[in-house]
This record gives C-alpha cells, structure tokens and sequence, in this order.
C-alpha cells in the first residue's frame, strides 16, 4: 500500500545514541566518515569496523535494523566490487573472458567495497536513531553561521518541516483520488503511450489542485499564529550539549586522529 | 435477488507488514435490489473499508463478495463492476479536475464507450437529479463554492446510472440547505426502479429518514442489522458502542426512564409525535 | 492562564459599518458583508450561523486581521485593524481555528506544533515548555503528545489546533466551522473542550458554525445571511422565531422542531426547549 512507507526508518528509542543532539550526531557522522575514508589497508578496515561495532554498542539494539536496511543495498555493492576488481591492472589472479582479475584488483575491490559498507551503516546509525525533525533542526543549526552569507537556513529547515509534515497527508489524499477515478472508469493500463500519458491527468490535477488549496489555507493558518520568518523567534528544545555529547565527539575526533596519523605513517 | 451478498469478509490494511491493522473481520451481509441500506458505526469501524468492497476497488482477501449474483473473487468480474456499481467517496469534490462541469459529469459515460448522444442524455440527467442548473456545465469545476463542487462530484457518479449506488458520508459538512437537497435528490432516485442505494453515515436522523434496512458496524464487526426499526429498538446497544440514536429515539427513552409507558421505535418526529398524544390520551382515562 | 481581562468594559471585539467584497474571475467584485456592525463583550460564547455563502467565514477572517474591511472599522481590544503596526498585537489577542484540521497544523510531532505559535511570539524556551505541557493536558493530548499529527484522529486534530492557539494565551478565539469534518464523537469532543475554556478560562469563544445545535453551550447567538447581520439575541429570542431562521436557510435543533411539532399538537412549553432533556422535562408535567 502506497500510505506505509516508513519514511526515514526513524525507530524511536532512548539509547545513548537517541540521547544524543542531533547536532553532535551530525558532526559525529561527518567526522567519522572522513576517517573511514582516510584509513588505509586491511587494518584500516580492522580499526574502522571495530570502531563502528563500538558506536552500534550505544544504541540499544536499534542497529539491527542498520543490517536489515543493508538488504536492496547487496545489488550495489556486489557491483562495486566487481568494477573496483576488473578496473586495476597488475598481478593476475585469473582470468573472466576479456579481463584480468588482478590481486591488486581484488585488494582495492574488498577495500572500497569494505569503505561504502561501513559508510552506509554509518549513515543509517544516524537516521535510525534521529528523529526527522531532529535531523532537520540539528541542520539548521549546523548551519546557522551560512545565514550571513545570505543562505535562508530558517526558511529552508521550516520548508523540510513541513514536507515531512503533508507527505503522509499527500500519500493518503493520493490513494482516495486514485480510488475514486478509478471508481469512474480511469484506466492506466489501456492505449498507446499517448493514451496512457493523457489518463495521468485525472489523478494529477485533483492532486495538485488539493496541493495548492493546502498550501493556501496552511499560509493563513501560520500567519494567524504570528509567524513571521526566522527572525526573533524562539525554539521550544534547546540543543544543548551533555557530557555524553562531549565525550562522543571526543571519541570521534580520536578516531579521525588515529585514520590521520595511520595515513601519514604509510600504512 | 440479492444485490450484495458478503459472507465471511475479512480485509487486513497493509498486510504482511509492521503496520498490519484488521478492518474487517469476518462481516456477513446481504442487501436487496431497490433497498436503501445505510452503514453505520464509529470512525475506524470499517464502512469505507466494506463498500470499497462493492465496486471491485478491493479484492476480498478472505470470504466472498458477490456483487448483483456475480463473483468479486474472479479478477474480470471485479474490474468490470464500476460499471455497474457507483460510489461516491467521501468529500468526492477532490475528484473533480475537467476543464468543464460537463467534461467533469461526462467523465464516467465517455469510460463506459458510450455514444455521443447517450452522454449527453446522462450528463443532463444527471444535472437534472442533482439540482444543479443547465448554466454550469461551461464553468470550470474548481471555480465553484464548496457545496456547488459536491453536488457537480455526485451527478458525475450518477451518470453512470448505477444499478447500485453507493455513497460514503456524503452529507459530511453540508449546510442544511444543500443537505436538505441532496437528501431530495436521493429520495427522487429511490423512486425510480430497482436502483439500491448504500449509504455511510454518521448521521443517525438520515438513516432513520431513509434506508430500509440498517448495518451497524464496530470495530470491523457487524454487530447489528435489520430494518430500521428493529435497529433503533436496540438503542442502548447502539449508544453502548459510541454512536447516537436518532432524536425521537432518544426523547422516548428518557420518557420511559421517568415512567411514561411510550414505545421507544419510532421513526421520525411524527411518529414520536403521535406517540405521545397517544399515551397521552391512555393515561387521561380513569384507570389507564 | 491566559491574561485576565476582568475590570476592563470596554467591549473586547468592535465592528462598525464593515463592508468586504472578494474578486471574481472576470474582474468583478461580489459583496460578502455590507454595513455589519457587532459588538463583543469580554468573556462571552458568541455562536456566529449562516448559511453557506452567508458571509461568516469572511466576518470572522476580519477578527485578527487576516482580512481587513473595505469600509468601516474593527477594533481589537482598541486596536485598529486597519493599522499595520498592529497586526501581530491583534493576531496574539485573537486565535483562529479553522475549518480543515489537516491545512492548519504545521509541524510534523504534536508537541512541537503547540509550540509554533509561542515560538514564533520569541517566548523563552522554559515558558514554551510550561505552556506546552499545560494546554495539552487541558485539551487531553499529552497521551499523543509525541506523535505525528496525521495519525491523530479527527477530534484529536482539531483539539491540537485549538491548544495550539490557546498556548499564545489570547483573549478570544475564533473557530471557524471547527466541527465541519469532524465525526459526531469528535464534534462532541470539541465542543465540551470549547465550553470548558469559556467557563473556566474566561476566553471569549466565538463559534462560526451552520448547525445550530452547535449553539447550545453558547449565551448569545448572531445571525448572517447575505453578509448582513440579520438576528442578534440569546438563544431562545432566535430559536422562538423559526420560520424567520428556516428562511436564512438554516434548521433549528431537532430537539426544538420536535417541541414545535408538539406545540402544534396542544402541548404548551414556558420556554422552547432547546434540548432533550429540557424537552422532556417539559413533557412530563403534562403526562403524568
């Protein structure tokens, strides 16, 4: 069914890592990834899946669902792999029709293919345990300091908002229509390209007519609740920062410091 | 003959996901050609979820569903059954989208591959059944007022001239003008033959006003039926899962709690009315 | 609480002469309210009835500012409209419901929306909190208070708009046609949540509404048709003179038409009945 997808597969919880500011966890997220990236070798990877099996120790189970979602994933990585193997000349291993399978292929294949693993479930940790308005308000913070160089962070953040607000009202308002011009005989399946194309139109216009009348009365509603724009306003949560947050971000720094010095040793 | 007969209906949104929820569990229900049904229960009991049920929108996923003697089982019957059964969502006026009114009315005849002039006959028909003035058909649907959108949303089901017309809460919000029309309009189509109407509703007065025969549905159950006055007698069963009773139905109850001998099935406020007078003129006699 | 307003006799809401007309399509211009004039008293429950295209929705638009009058004045607890600096001053005087509670609630968890209002009026995070937690246990939401609006129910939804607007602590709210979407048991909801804020709070409550039964909790009533005020009174004056309100297309309870029916009948009330229970105390005088 159209109205059930788990959008942003946020599973609510109150793990160390739920626990968390988003904006410590967005900089963690960042911070991490960099030193994924930079660590090279096998034992790179060694340090970074330990490091990552760490991080998943503070979320109370919930990262289970960070190896569910690994699932329609397998078709890219498998494809990385393969690339990565065939794309390096050097040693061949064997042979695949016209391509050499090289050792340094392989290294190269099982390291990146290791790297986007471990990035994607880094990625994962932090939306499973971050709300999306929490993501979206941990953004605009981030990335208050732009608005002097005249990016409209408030507006873009209260934009995301209310997406995440209407898209379930959207999903929901877009199945009654289809429903009900079915109801009427609208047939998707029939006729040339054109034909097809053209029985579109009676499950579009109503949506986007509904849209707009939302957008309307959405607009007078805010306005009527003195909304303004960003300036002089207030938020109920305070991100403030915890010791928690501080010594999570001490921990990720760490790890970037290790990737650093492991890089610049010549591992 | 029959023109639904549901027998052990179960339905399941989202099934085999974590959002799994039972609409439907095991509903029997047969209504007759030319009766006027009215659904009825509290939000979330299921109706919209048995009358999509109807027209082939949802495929049973457990029981059967025959549909004027027909098979909703079997894909080619089910997808063919709009032609047939019409159903008017609730707040239909979100469907509408032609350029035109009568585009907008001539969207299910041109469908069903009629011909030129046939459409022509049921946009006007329907127009005619609706109230609504020949003047309209060049105006754009989206233009018009609230209840002006409604009744152009209804004529085009009505122009498919079902044999069964099914329709889900759709005096939701009106005024009592327009309610007051549309209920006309509804009566002038039951006096035509053989047409059945279904109708959801929350609104108690209506299904006493109207429908034959009552369905009370709860929490995905059928829990009551019969015709409207054996529906209404059960009253307290009615209020004991959350909906109202009609108001001549109430006033009579809260008589009998203070000692007046009145019969509580009554439907409409004459017959309340008369009622009255009645055990009026019993309790005035010496003895009575 | 809200800021109290005793001691201060100044009426709280003043229309004088207002006139309002919208644009149409092809350049014209259509009046929706000529010459109305009203005043409102701090603390009262004014129900505003019309029928649909009566104007009311267009009156109460005029209550904050949203819309302002083409001629004539509105003044909000002494403040001008039509002066621009006094917009947000008015629009945290005067809270506004609307009609759909889907378009109206703007962020994506329940707590976070009760907050919009405070935050945007730049109140201290603490006070936001307080209020927040406040308003929704007195509208009953603090068992949602985590979740997205869109799996509320209509009730629910409709409840949030209104603590929402309360957390603002204006003196006056204005709900427009709140119950228009709403199920019979949501309706009921609403409008027991509404009456308590009148009578506890000592908000001023003005409900635009075209079901008069609506009316019942409230001491005085105003009728539109045609964008004038036509009938001002309390309920009784309004509902003694039917076939006046029958003819502004709007109905009276059906508790009141069931009185009237037995008025006709002989039957005789010191004062219409404007609900079953007074009807039936009524009765059973003159059967026992």
């Amino acid at each position: 069914m159209l109205g059930h997808i788990p959008l942003g597969q946020f599973i609510p919880g109150h793990s160390p890592a739920h626990r968390l500011s988003p904006v410590s966890k967005i900089v963690i997220v960042i911070v991490s990834a960099v030193g994924i990236m930079l660590l090279p070798g096998f034992y790179g990877l060694l340090i970074a899946g330990g490091y990552l099996l760490l991080m998943m120790l503070f979320t109370g189970g919930t990262a289970v669902y960070a190896f569910k979602g690994l699932k329609p994933l397998w078709i890219l990585i498998a494809f990385t792999f393969i690339f990565q193997a065939l794309a390096v000349p050097g040693e061949p291993v064997f042979t695949l029709g016209a391509f050499d399978v090289t050792r340094q292929g392989l290294e190269k294949a099982g390291l990146m293919t290791g790297r986007l693993l471990f990035l994607v479930l880094l990625a994962s940790l932090l939306t499973l345990t971050t709300s999306p308005i929490g993501l979206t308000r941990g953004l605009e913070k981030l990335l208050s300091p732009l608005k002097k160089f005249g990016l409209p962070v408030h507006e873009l953040a209260m934009m995301m908002t209310i997406a995440l607000r209407f898209i379930p009202t959207l999903i929901n308002e877009a199945e009654v229509i289809i429903k009900a011009q079915r109801s009427r005989g609208s047939d998707l399946t029939r006729g040339n390209p054109v034909d097809r194309i053209k029985a579109l139109i009676p499950f579009i216009v109503p949506l986007l007519a509904g849209s707009l009348r939302r957008a309307e009365e959405l607009a007078v509603a805010m306005e009527a609740r003195c909304y303004r724009g960003g300036n002089n306003r207030t938020a109920m949560k305070q991100m403030k920062m915890g010791r928690i947050d501080f010594a999570a971000l001490t921990l990720a720094l760490l790890f970037l410091l290790i990737s650093i010095s492991a890089r610049l040793a010549g591992w | 003959m029959w023109a639904i007969e549901v027998e052990n209906l179960c339905y399941t949104h989202s099934r085999g996901t974590p959002f799994e929820k039972a609409a439907l569990q095991n509903v029997s229900v047969k209504i007759a050609r030319g009766q006027t049904a009215a659904i009825i229960g509290p939000t979330g009991s299921g109706k919209s979820t048995l009358v999509q049920h109807f027209n082939g929108i949802l495929a049973p996923q457990k029981g059967t569903v025959k549909i004027l003697g027909r098979n909703a089982a079997d894909k080619a019957v089910r997808t063919g059954l709009w032609r047939q059964v019409g159903l008017v969502f609730q707040y239909p006026e979100q469907q509408l989208f032609e350029e035109t009114v009568y585009d907008d009315i001539a969207f299910a005849p041109k469908n069903l591959g009629l011909s030129k002039e046939e459409i022509k006959n049921r946009v006007y028909r329907a127009l005619n059944d609706t109230g609504l003035p020949e003047n309209i058909l060049t105006r754009s649907p989206l233009s018009l007022s609230g209840g002006l959108k409604r009744r152009v949303a209804i004529a085009g089901v009505l122009a498919l001239q079902p044999e069964i017309l099914v329709l889900d809460e759709p005096t939701a919000g009106m005024d009592p003008v327009s309610k007051k029309q549309f209920l006309n309009t509804l009566k002038k189509l039951q006096q035509r033959n053989d047409i059945t109407i279904i109708m959801v509703t929350h609104s108690m007065e209506d299904a006493a006003r109207l429908a034959d025969w009552v369905l009370v549905l709860d929490d995905g159950r059928a829990v009551l039926e019969g015709t409207t006055r054996e529906v209404f007698k059960q009253a307290h069963k009615i209020i004991s899962i959350g909906l109202d009773v009609p108001v001549e139905v109430k006033t009579m109850l809260k008589l009998r709690q203070r000692g007046i001998p009145v019969r509580s099935d009554v439907l409409g406020l004459d017959e309340a009315v008369k009622e009255i007078v009645k055990v009026k003129e019993q309790l005035k006699k010496p003895g009575g | 609480m809200p800021p109290s307003a005793a001691g201060n006799n100044e009426p709280l809401i003043i229309l004088e002469n207002v006139d309002y007309s919208y644009p149409v399509g092809d350049g014209g211009f259509v009046r929706a309210l000529s010459g109305c004039s009203l005043k409102i008293k701090r603390g009262e429950f004014v129900t505003i009835a019309g029928s649909n295209g009566s104007g009311k929705s267009t009156l109460a638009k005029h209550l904050n500012a949203l819309l302002l009058p083409e001629k004539g004045k509105v003044l909000v607890d002494g403040l001008d409209t039509s002066c621009e600096d006094n917009v947000w001053e008015i629009r945290r005087r005067v809270g506004m419901v609307f009609q759909n509670p889907d378009n109206q609630l703007v962020a994506a968890v329940s707590e976070e929306d009760v907050a919009f209002g405070p935050e945007n009026l730049g109140l201290p995070p603490g006070e936001i909190r307080k209020r927040v937690r406040y308003y929704l246990d007195l509208l009953k939401l603090t068992e949602v208070k985590d979740r997205p609006p869109h799996l509320l129910s209509g009730g629910q939804k409709q409840r949030l708009a209104v603590a929402g607007v309360l957390a603002m602590e204006p003196l006056c709210i204005v709900l427009d046609e709140p119950t228009a979407m709403l199920d019979p048991a949501g309706r009921r909801e609403l409008l027991q949540a509404v009456t308590k804020l009148n009578r506890e709070l000592k908000v001023t409550v003005i409900l635009i509404t075209h079901l008069m039964e609506e009316a019942v909790f409230s001491q005085r009533m105003v009728l539109l048709h045609k964008g004038k005020i036509v009938m001002d009174g309390t309920l009784r004056e309004i509902f003694a003179r039917r076939e006046r309100v029958e003819g502004y297309g709007l109905v009276l309870p059906e508790a009141a038409q069931l009185a009237e029916k037995l008025k006709a009948v002989g039957f005789h009330f010191q004062q219409l009945p404007l609900s079953i229970d007074e009807l039936v105390d009524g009765l059973c005088g003159q059967l026992k």
